[in-house]
């Protein structure tokens, strides 16, 4: 939790310019690792000493996009912020074997899709539609001629 | 009159903060971390040898007379068990001078001046386990090949409608496969059903929609969700495949 001494401290490590963008963003002075970064520019942190942070604090993500929402995550990062993984995916062999160009979806007949956060309220949110035919039409009158 | 004097002799180095760096810690800025339990302190300890075997302390527990055993030092006499914690006259501080009363006041105050927590609510992500379906967010398809609609019979929400139809050569095919997501209540019943992991709930969430109808998933939708998260998906089978 946030103790003046804490804030100080993260401060003098972090510097000015990190922390405010924190105070903007996190809401909170935090320091740690740098882990890396995905490709939409969010920086990944850990700290795991349990005397500066909490734990499950301890893993926090820097969202590059002022309009930030946790959908802008991408899986493979996500399971490593949410402790399901415990390399990130750039250490981490198995994520590295499945994001091999060649090797993966080399089973499946689908190709591999980019990555999009929801994109609720936007031209690009979903839209169902029926994958079969209507197994009935619309009433559609018709006019006929009076005699 | 003895035994006032006593107590306020008795308070002076607690009182007086600069003498004693370790006390006045103690007493005025206490630790508030969870982390300070033993078993994180053990976990994150950097000098502390890890050893990857898994003990458990049952057989010590199981007899009575665990609890009677108190330390004994070098020559055999029997040690105060209390000797590292805080000493009673620490406690009556705290107790006198509403310490925790007043920390959790500093917690109510720094909030006051912390943004509201709806807008950082997301950055605090909860805790997943690989194997863990109960309340895992969307459900992707991977493959539909076969259709035994054994996911429809079992979902207990009524939540996934398939229409197939034979191809050619006589075997068949999905051509529809919908799932209510407002329904679907998230039991991974499906995927325990399913013997070709055709479908498989995956870890996010997209449930913050602006309309009803997007959470209406229809085939290509939810084939798409799982080509996304495919590393994720897979990853997980692979922590999992040991206990499948
Ligand atoms: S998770 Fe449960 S409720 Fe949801 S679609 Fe599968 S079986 Fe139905």
């Amino acid at each position: 939790m946030v103790s003046l001494a804490r804030t100080i401290r993260h401060i003098r490590r972090a510097g000015l310019r990190e922390w405010w963008r924190q105070m903007q963003y996190i809401g909170d002075a935090k320091w740690g690792t740098y882990v890396g970064k995905d490709q939409f520019g969010n920086r990944y942190f850990e700290n795991r000493n349990a005397e500066e942070e909490i734990p499950g604090r301890h893993r926090w993500v820097d969202l590059a996009q002022h309009e930030y929402n946790a959908s802008q995550v991408p899986p493979e990062w996500h399971s490593w912020i949410s402790h399901i993984r415990k390399d990130p995916p750039n250490q981490d062999s198995v994520m590295q074997h499945l994001l091999l160009p060649g090797r993966r979806h080399s089973k499946l007949t689908y190709l591999p899709q980019p990555y999009v956060e929801n994109l609720t309220g936007t031209r690009g949110a979903y839209k169902p539609y029926n994958t079969v035919v209507p197994k009935y039409k619309e009433w559609e009158p018709k006019v006929t001629l009076r005699a | 009159m003895f035994s006032r004097t006593r107590l306020v002799l008795g308070l002076q180095p607690h009182l007086a903060l600069n003498t004693r760096n370790n006390l006045a810690r103690n007493t005025l800025v206490a630790h508030r971390l969870i982390s300070h339990s033993s078993c994180s302190r053990a976990e994150h300890d950097p000098h502390q040898r890890r050893v990857e075997t898994l003990t458990s302390a049952i057989g010590e527990r199981g007899g009575h007379h665990a609890h009677t055993s108190h330390p004994v030092d070098a020559q055999g006499n029997e040690m105060n068990p209390y000797r590292n914690g805080p000493s009673a006259l620490d406690k009556a501080v705290h107790l006198f001078f509403f310490t925790e009363i007043i920390r959790g006041m500093w917690i109510v105050l720094e909030n006051f001046f912390r943004p509201p927590t709806p807008s950082c609510i997301h950055l605090k992500r909860v805790l997943y386990l690989p194997a863990f379906v109960g309340s895992t967010p969307y459900v992707a398809i991977q493959v539909v090949k076969s259709v035994a609609s054994l996911c429809e019979a079992i979902c207990p929400a009524q939540a996934i409608t398939i229409e197939s139809e034979a191809r050619l050569d006589g075997s068949r095919k999905t051509t529809k496969y919908d799932i209510d997501m407002t329904k679907c209540i998230y039991c991974g019943f499906c995927q325990e059903a399913c013997p070709v992991d055709a479908i498989v709930e995956t870890q996010n969430q997209e449930f913050s929609v602006e309309n009803r109808e997007e959470l209406l998933y229809n085939k290509e939708k939810l084939l798409a969700n799982g080509d996304r998260a495919e590393a994720e998906i897979a990853a997980n089978l692979h922590s999992d495949h040991v206990y499948r």
